[in-house]
């Protein structure tokens, strides 16, 4: 249910539960650059530690409460792919490095996906992404980590 | 010299306004020989690699990437005693910058050390110092490369000499320099010209220079090349390739190489066919010469891609994500003075496992059984890599 929930927002179609749902996408898909809080509220929806009706700033201190993230990350700033990468490992429970699961920070789960090919390798780590970009990210840790029904 | 380096080094970093992605691995490699008339021979090589790659625009277009390893090899050859040696190298110093001219032409500039390989990827097939262009549209691609051997490791690269030069190098140093030529090459390709062929034609040349440990002046070796290749359907691919060199001091000699590959799409499998013919001293031919020297066959003495005929076939399946397993074996024959004849057989098998996305596992098993005993060759090796 949490699958067929979250890929409903992903692609747009009618089986949105309520109008604020397509906004979310259709704001992120229109982004040139996703933010943490865009970033975050997806992610704490698979985690379901969030609701589709939380704001981006009390999602980010869901995270944080959590202990899922650390650092206090400001909602509006772009994110940058490995934080990214943390982020989504975390969410999908990835842990297909050693080195991730012995030191995990952004820095090895930005490497383990690149080798999952979740994420393309001629990326840079630092780098923001768009939305179209962020949602291929997603998708694939649904398909490939997602629970099987 | 300290000072410029420091200075390159901190104009660099801050001229690169975009994320230093780096790296590193370990790896440990351990190998076992054994030939019918000699001792067990070990081998045991523990290597530290690092990486680095620096951008120089939002879009990675342009950017300077540098790799380089340092190994401590333990060898005991013919029962001897182990004896340590040691091996450092920087394998990648590359600035590359791509233009894109418009929606689907683009120029790729390349400059500094960086693996460079012909066509048939027999001739040639090694690091290099020099300069590459690429034009590449959907209709045409074209390079054309002109680098130096001089200043590359001699441990780690060889380059087939001609017959009368004086190269030599301090075998116990880590790092020496090879032997010294040019190499210049042009090549051009139509990319799905024809039923989905691409057509391929490459020039090489070869030409001795005067370098540090050798004068190999006034020598050159020319190689023109052909080449088809492309799908047979939706599964099968093939390549066909052929080359002719020139040497200056002896008679043309010819290569061709056949390879067919069958992907039958369940999990991940691959069935390979391979054919190669380097001529011997056979009519108007002589014994066909390379440029990087690389290892035809498994025997103990390791013969060239020359004066041999090699057919074989090999497969690689991957039962689980993270197994592959792969088996190949080739008939070989060779024709050390005229004719050709039958010299040997060959088998290996290895197992790829990754337990995780940056620890790998290899294990191998090679055996050469020949006509003749002395180049029979047993070959147990293993190995694994931590990436970091």
């Amino acid at each position: 249910m949490k699958k067929l929930f979250l890929l409903s927002l992903i692609f747009i179609s009618a089986f949105f539960v309520s109008a604020q749902d397509a906004d979310v996408v259709t704001e992120v898909l229109n982004t040139k650059e996703v933010t943490y809080g865009q970033a975050a509220y997806f992610c704490a929806i698979n985690m379901d530690i969030a609701q589709s009706d939380d704001s981006y700033e009390i999602v980010l201190n869901k995270l944080k409460t959590q202990g899922i993230i650390e650092e206090d990350y400001d909602c509006t700033k772009p994110v940058t792919l490995d934080v990214l990468s943390y982020i989504v490992s975390v969410a999908w429970n990835i842990k297909s490095s050693l080195l991730y699961r012995v030191f995990p920070c952004p820095r090895y789960a930005y490497t383990m996906l690149c080798a999952e090919g979740v994420i393309s390798k001629n990326t840079d780590p630092k780098q923001s992404i768009d939305g179209h970009t962020f949602f291929n990210i997603v998708t694939q840790c649904i398909d490939m980590y997602g629970e099987k029904e | 010299m300290k000072t410029i380096v420091l200075t390159l080094t901190v104009f660099l970093f801050s001229y690169s306004a975009f994320a230093i992605s780096y790296g590193g691995s370990a790896e440990i490699n351990s190998k076992l020989y054994k030939n019918t008339d000699k001792e067990l021979e070990k081998y045991g090589e523990g290597t530290l690699s690092a990486h680095c790659k620096i951008p120089f625009s939002k879009d990675n277009l342009a950017y300077l990437s540098m790799e380089g390893f340092v190994s401590e090899i333990l060898s005991d050859y013919a029962n001897n005693g182990f004896e340590n040696s040691q091996k450092l190298d920087l394998t990648l110093f590359k600035f590359s910058d791509t233009i894109r001219l418009n929606r689907t032409d683009t120029v790729v500039l390349s400059l500094g050390r960086f693996m460079i390989a012909d066509i048939t990827g027999i001739i040639l097939g090694q690091t290099n110092d020099g300069l590459m262009v690429q034009y590449l549209s959907q209709r045409l691609n074209a390079s054309a490369y002109g680098g130096w051997t001089g200043l590359i490791n001699a441990q780690s690269v060889t380059v087939i000499d001609c017959m009368k030069s004086d190269f030599t190098y301090d075998t116990d140093s880590p790092y020496d320099f090879a032997s010294s030529y040019g190499i210049f090459e042009g090549s051009l390709s139509l990319p799905y010209i024809l039923f989905n062929q691409t057509i391929s034609a490459e020039t090489i040349a070869l030409v001795g220079t005067n370098g540090f440990n050798s004068d190999n002046s006034g020598y050159y070796r020319l190689y023109t090349t052909a080449g088809i290749n492309g799908p047979l359907g939706k599964v099968l691919f093939y390549t066909l390739a052929g080359s002719l060199c020139f040497d200056k001091d002896a008679d043309p000699g010819v290569l061709a190489k056949f390879k067919a590959d069958w992907y039958p799409a369940y999990k991940s499998e691959n069935i390979s066919l391979c054919f190669v013919y380097a001529s011997g001293n056979e009519g108007p031919f002589s014994p066909f010469k390379g440029i990087t020297s690389a290892s035809a066959t498994d025997s103990y003495f390791e013969s060239e891609y020359s004066a041999i005929i090699k057919a074989g076939i090999s497969a690689s399946i991957k039962p689980v994500k993270n197994l592959l397993f792969y088996a190949g074996t080739d008939c070989i024959y060779s024709a050390p003075k005229s004719n050709f004849s039958y010299s040997g057989v060959q088998f290996n098998t290895r197992l790829h496992y990754q337990p995780f996305t940056d620890v790998s596992i290899k294990a191998g098993f090679t055996q050469y059984t020949g006509i003749n005993k002395e180049d029979n060759k047993t070959k147990l090796n293993l190995s694994s890599v931590i990436s970091f």
